[in-house]
């Protein structure tokens, strides 16, 4: 079994919002259930802005065919925070969701790219 | 100063009782979170945790191990006893034969006036450490609703010491399996046995939380 996954999920959250100063950063399934989270976020608030970029997601990929989508943001012009989703395959036959929050006019994607590559490979080790 | 120590599973509780009695102890004897006052040989006062008298003492039976000290040097301002010392051994081995028989029945039902959480997929001994209640004071309610029908066994039995906390991860990916699968029922009971094993548990409440949502779609 995984003990301890959560714990290297976390770590591994924790280290991304250090590296790209992001506000928060949380790791959901495709059905909103979150799996780890790190620095400041509203629980319910991201919950729902998970379950809400799938559906943005979900539909730019049945409706309008954009079937290698890999990155929905968000941005609040009043708070200037940018929300940043990035899904990651091979979970369980589903997908997670990385949501991070970007403030200001910080830079997300080399940070959330190489989170998700990290977070792939860890689901990789875990289902070999 | 006359001092005592030692271990309950070399000198378990009764023993320990009688014992005082023989000796005409007169003092306290501390174990774990037990300090029980001793004055001629007799039990006068008895505390555990939040809980006192004779329920406490009577909880104190049902540890099977750890280290007890006595020491004549802090004396019980109390004088009337809990119990005769006999009654009280004999009480206390009824109350350790009847956790022994239940303690590990996983339950589903309700006990009027207790609100322990039955039907949780939980052994007894695990809801009743989650309350952090005495597991003594319920032995005969919990009992009583076995035979009449108002708290039902179900599945295999879970003797203690079977659940250790380090299994909240593994509880929760078969909870979010369960959920993929349309099992919400069950994946509701695993995540309720997370926040029992692990209370506050961050990530098991925001699952729940989510499963309630998607419940409701």
């Amino acid at each position: 079994m995984n003990t301890g996954l959560q714990t290297q999920l976390t770590h591994l959250l924790e280290r991304g919002c250090q590296d790209g100063a992001f506000q928060f950063a949380m790791l959901f399934t495709d059905q909103g259930l979150p799996l780890a989270q790190a620095g400041e976020a509203d629980d319910g608030q991201m919950s729902v802005v998970s379950v809400l970029a799938q559906d943005i997601l979900g539909r730019a990929r049945t409706d309008l065919g954009l079937v290698t989508v890999d990155e929905v943001t968000v941005r609040d012009t009043r708070s200037g925070i940018r929300l940043v989703l990035r899904p990651i395959s091979g979970w369980d036959d589903g997908e997670l969701l990385l949501l991070v929050g970007v403030p200001g006019t910080k830079t997300w994607r080399r940070v959330t790219s190489l989170m998700t590559r990290e977070l792939q490979e860890k689901l990789e080790a875990l289902s070999a | 100063m006359a001092e005592l120590t030692g271990s309950l599973q070399v000198c378990s509780a009764p023993s320990l009782i009688q014992l005082a009695e023989w000796q005409s102890w007169t003092g306290t004897l501390s174990s774990g979170s037990t300090r029980i006052g001793f004055r001629d040989g007799l039990p006068v006062a008895a505390s555990r945790g939040d809980h006192s008298g004779r329920l406490a003492l009577l909880e104190w039976f049902l540890d099977e191990d750890g280290e007890f000290r006595f020491s004549n040097e802090e004396q019980p301002s109390e004088t009337r006893p809990l119990g005769n010392p006999n009654e009280l051994v004999m009480e206390g081995i009824r109350v350790a034969d009847e956790w022994a028989r239940v303690s590990a029945k996983v339950l589903e039902g309700s006990l009027p006036g207790h609100d322990l959480p039955f039907g949780t997929g939980l052994p007894l001994w695990q809801l009743v450490a989650s309350k952090g209640a005495l597991r003594c004071a319920l032995l005969d309610p919990v009992s009583e609703a076995i035979q009449s029908g108002q708290l039902k066994p179900m599945g295999d039995d879970i003797p203690e010491g079977t659940l250790p906390e380090g299994n909240a991860d593994d509880l929760l990916l078969d909870a979010r399996r369960l959920v993929r699968s349309g099992e919400f029922d069950r994946a509701e009971l695993l995540l309720r046995q997370v926040l029992l094993l692990s209370p506050g548990h961050p990530i098991a409440a925001q699952n729940l939380r989510r499963l309630r949502e998607l419940r409701t779609r």
